[in-house]
C-alpha cells in the first residue's frame, strides 16, 4: 500500500515509527560493528608472532600433521631467533597487527611488487626453517606419514644438521 | 697469545691492526727477518675468542656503523669488524682471484685505471696465500694459476653440475677458505650456511689458523689500543700516538705499517698532517644484489658448502668499456619453494658488479677533534647501474643451459661488505697515495696495507688480493727491493 492511500495520521505515525526504528537500528548496528572492529583490532594487536608463524605453516603445508606442541615449539623458537638475529628486517613484529591477512593472496596482490615479494619470501623462510626442523627430507620428501619434528633448526646449537647437504662426489 | 698492557720505548716495526693484511705481512716479515726484532701490534678492538663470538653470534662488540658517520647523497653501509683478527672473524671465506684483465682496465677498455703491478707479479703470492689458507678450489679455474689449490673443491648441487657440464669454461666450483676436508687446524665444512661466524671453525680465520705471528716472542700485541696519528719528523714516521684504555700513549718505531682498514687508515694519515691529492679519495665497493633462478624439474641445494659455483659468463669482454663486469655466485642455502614437491627447484644467486672509483667519494676527518670519520658516498655510477638494469637478461643468458621458468631480481643491497680505495696505489704521486709496494710516495718508512690500495673496484672479493699484496710488500721490504 502506498503512503498516498493511507490515513494521514497513520502515515505520519508510520513515518515516525520507521524513522525512529532506523535510527535505533543504525546506532545499534554501528555500535555492534564498532565493537567488532575494536575487538577484532584488539585481538590482532594481541596476536602473538608465534600464531603468524603457525598460520604460515598451515597454509603452505596443509598435509603436515605434526602435534600442536611441535608447531608451537617451532614457532616460539622462530619468533625468538628472528627477533634477535634480524632486528632490521624482522617482519614478525610488524606483522603482529595484521598477521592474519598479510599472507593472503588478496592482500599481497594489492601490494607493490617488491613488498609482495618480500612477504612471500618471508613466508618461504618460515616454511624452509620448519622443513629443516623436521626429518621431512630424510624421509624422502614424499609425504608426512612418518615425518617427525626433530627440533628447531639452529646451526649454532646443533651444527652439521643441514638435511639437504651432500658430501660425496659423483664418481 | 697474551696481550700486553704496557708498550714503551722503541720498536723496529709498529703494526696497526690485526686482520688479514697485518697478519700476512707479519707472517712473511718474521720469516724474512730471523734476527732480533722488536715488533708491536696495536689493535683498536678487544680480543674475542671464537667461543665468545659463537655465544654472542656476532664477531665483535659493536657493528661497524658505530665507528663512522655517513654523508653524501647515498646512504651506504661500510661493513667491517673491529677486534683482534678483524675481518677474518666475519668474512664469508670466498677467495676468487682477480684476473689479468681486471688489472688492465684502462689499457684494455679505456675506463678506470690500471694497477701498477701485473697479474704475473702478484700470481706467486696468490698461490702462497691459497696455500696458507688451505683453499678448496676447482681443478680448472677461470684464471691462470701456477699451482693447484691445496684442497679439492666442494661438492656442487645437481643444478650446478648441469651448468658445469654445459658451460665448463664459465661455470666452476668456487674457491673458498671453508675446508672441503679436515685439515690440521680446521674440520671440513658441513654446510651450516651461517658462514660469517662458522659454528664449527671450518673457515680460515686468524684465530683458528694463523696465530703464530702473534705468539712469536719478538711480537707484542696490545688490544684496545686505538692509534690516533703517526708521529712525524723530518718527513719520516717516528712512531705513533694511541689511546689505550682512555690514556694517551706514544711509542717510537723505525717502520710504521697501517693495516687498520680503508676507513681508518686514511684518517690516521690525515691526522698526522700527511697530504696527497688522492688521500681518502676513491672510496668504493661493488654493487651487490641477489636473485632467485626458478627451475623447472632440476633440484638444487645439495652441495657441501654454502657457496656452490662461480659463473664468469658475464665477467669479461668489450662491454667493460661501457658497463661493469659481473660475477655470479650460486648459493646452497636459501629459501625453498613452497609448491608441493618442488621444494628444491630454486637457485639463490648473489652478484657483484664492478664499479669505477670516483674522486668525490671519500673519507674525511670530522671537524671536531675526536669525532668519527665521515664516509661520503654519492652512489653508484651509471657504469655499474647499467649492468644491474640488465640483470634479468644477463642472468637468463648465464643460466640458459638450465630449464629456467623465472628469474626474480632483488633490489641493490645497501652494502657489499667490502671497502676499497682511500689510499690508492699507483705510479703517479699526484693521483695515488702509495707506490707499487704499498709504501707512501713521500714517507718512505710508512706502509699502508689493505683494500684501500685497490685502484679499481673489481667485482671479486678482496681478501685474497689484499693478503697477497701484504705478503709481497713484506718480501719487497725484507729484500730491500724498495
Amino acid at each position: 500500500m502506498s503512503n498516498k492511500n493511507r490515513p494521514t495520521g497513520a502515515a505520519e505515525d508510520s513515518r515516525k515509527g520507521t524513522s525512529s526504528t532506523s535510527r535505533r537500528a543504525f546506532l545499534g548496528g554501528g555500535l555492534f560493528v564498532g565493537a567488532l572492529v575494536f575487538l577484532g583490532g584488539f585481538s590482532w594487536f594481541q596476536r602473538k608472532p608465534e600464531d603468524i608463524v603457525i598460520s604460515a605453516i598451515r597454509r603452505n603445508l596443509p598435509e603436515q600433521s605434526l602435534p600442536e606442541r611441535d608447531l608451537q615449539d617451532f614457532a616460539t623458537n622462530f619468533a625468538a631467533k628472528n627477533k634477535q638475529m634480524r632486528k632490521n628486517e624482522m617482519a614478525v613484529n610488524g606483522l603482529r597487527t595484521i598477521g592474519p591477512i598479510v599472507f593472503s593472496e588478496t592482500f599481497q596482490s594489492l601490494l607493490p611488487t617488491h613488498r609482495a615479494q618480500l612477504l612471500a619470501k618471508f613466508e618461504r623462510e618460515i616454511v624452509t626453517s620448519f622443513l629443516f626442523s623436521t626429518d621431512f627430507f630424510q624421509q624422502g620428501a614424499q609425504g608426512w606419514e612418518n615425518v617427525s619434528y626433530v627440533g628447531y633448526y639452529d646451526p649454532y646449537e646443533h651444527p652439521c644438521g643441514n638435511p639437504l647437504a651432500e658430501f660425496s662426489r659423483p664418481a | 697469545m697474551t696481550p700486553v698492557e704496557h708498550a714503551d720505548g722503541s720498536y723496529d716495526v709498529i703494526v696497526v691492526g690485526s686482520s688479514f693484511s697485518a697478519t700476512f705481512f707479519l707472517h712473511r716479515y718474521l720469516e724474512r727477518n730471523p734476527g732480533r726484532q722488536r715488533i708491536l701490534v696495536l689493535e683498536k678492538g678487544p680480543f674475542r675468542d671464537s667461543g665468545w663470538q659463537i655465544e654472542h653470534q656476532r664477531p665483535a662488540d659493536h657493528p661497524a656503523h658505530v665507528y663512522y658517520e655517513k654523508a653524501g647523497a647515498h646512504s651506504f653501509n661500510w661493513v667491517f669488524s673491529v677486534g683482534f683478527g678483524g675481518g677474518s672473524n666475519c668474512w664469508v671465506g670466498n677467495t676468487p682471484r682477480f684476473t689479468p684483465n681486471d688489472m688492465r682496465l684502462k689499457s684494455l677498455y679505456g675506463v678506470g685505471r690500471d694497477w701498477p703491478i701485473s697479474y704475473e707479479e702478484i700470481e706467486p703470492y696468490f698461490t702462497q696465500t691459497e696455500a696458507i689458507m688451505e683453499i678448496s678450489g676447482p681443478s680448472r679455474p677461470y684464471w691462470p694459476q701456477s699451482k693447484p689449490y691445496p684442497l679439492p673443491a666442494h661438492k656442487v648441487s645437481d643444478a650446478d653440475r648441469l651448468m658445469m657440464q654445459a658451460s665448463p669454461e664459465f661455470h666452476m666450483e668456487a674457491p673458498t677458505a671453508r675446508a672441503s676436508r679436515d685439515t690440521a687446524t680446521r674440520p671440513a665444512c658441513c654446510a651450516n650456511g651461517v658462514c660469517s661466524i662458522c659454528p664449527i671453525g671450518a673457515k680460515f680465520t686468524v684465530l683458528n689458523s694463523m696465530m703464530a705471528p702473534y705468539e712469536d716472542p719478538r711480537v707484542s700485541v696490545m688490544v684496545n689500543a686505538e692509534v690516533h696519528s703517526i708521529d712525524m719528523a723530518g718527513g719520516q714516521a717516528r712512531g705513533v700516538t694511541f689511546l689505550h684504555n682512555g690514556r694517551e700513549k706514544r711509542v717510537q718505531g723505525d717502520l710504521v705499517v697501517l693495516a687498520a682498514n680503508s676507513i681508518f687508515n686514511p684518517v690516521i694519515m690525515m691526522r698526522s698532517g700527511l697530504e696527497s691529492p688522492a688521500l681518502g679519495r676513491y672510496l668504493h665497493c661493488q654493487l651487490a644484489f641477489t636473485a632467485e633462478i626458478l627451475l623447472d624439474g632440476v633440484d638444487h641445494f645439495n652441495g657441501s658448502s654454502l657457496l656452490g659455483c662461480h659463473n664468469f659468463s658475464q665477467y669479461d669482454g668489450a662491454f667493460r668499456s661501457e658497463r661493469g663486469s659481473m660475477v655470479i655466485e650460486t648459493h646452497n642455502m636459501g629459501r625453498l619453494r613452497v609448491e608441493e614437491g618442488r621444494w628444491r627447484q630454486v637457485m639463490p644467486v648473489f652478484m657483484k658488479v664492478e664499479e669505477i672509483p670516483q674522486l668525490e667519494n671519500r673519507v674525511v676527518l670530522p671537524e671536531e677533534s675526536g669525532g668519527k670519520p665521515i664516509a661520503e658516498f654519492s652512489g653508484f655510477t651509471p657504469y655499474a647501474r647499467k649492468t644491474y638494469d640488465m640483470a634479468h637478461d644477463l642472468l637468463a643468458q648465464a643460466f640458459a643451459p638450465l630449464p629456467v621458468e623465472g628469474i626474480e631480481v632483488a633490489p641493490i643491497l645497501g652494502s657489499s661488505t667490502h671497502v676499497h680505495g682511500t689510499t690508492v696505489m699507483g705510479d703517479d704521486p699526484t693521483d695515488s697515495v702509495l707506490d707499487r709496494d704499498l709504501i707512501d710516495h713521500r714517507v718512505r718508512n710508512l706502509v699502508v696495507l689493505g683494500a684501500g690500495a685497490f685502484p679499481n673496484g673489481a667485482q671479486v672479493n678482496p681478501t685474497l688480493m689484499l693478503s697477497s699484496l701484504a705478503l709481497r710488500t713484506a718480501d719487497r721490504l725484507s729484500a730491500s727491493q724498495v
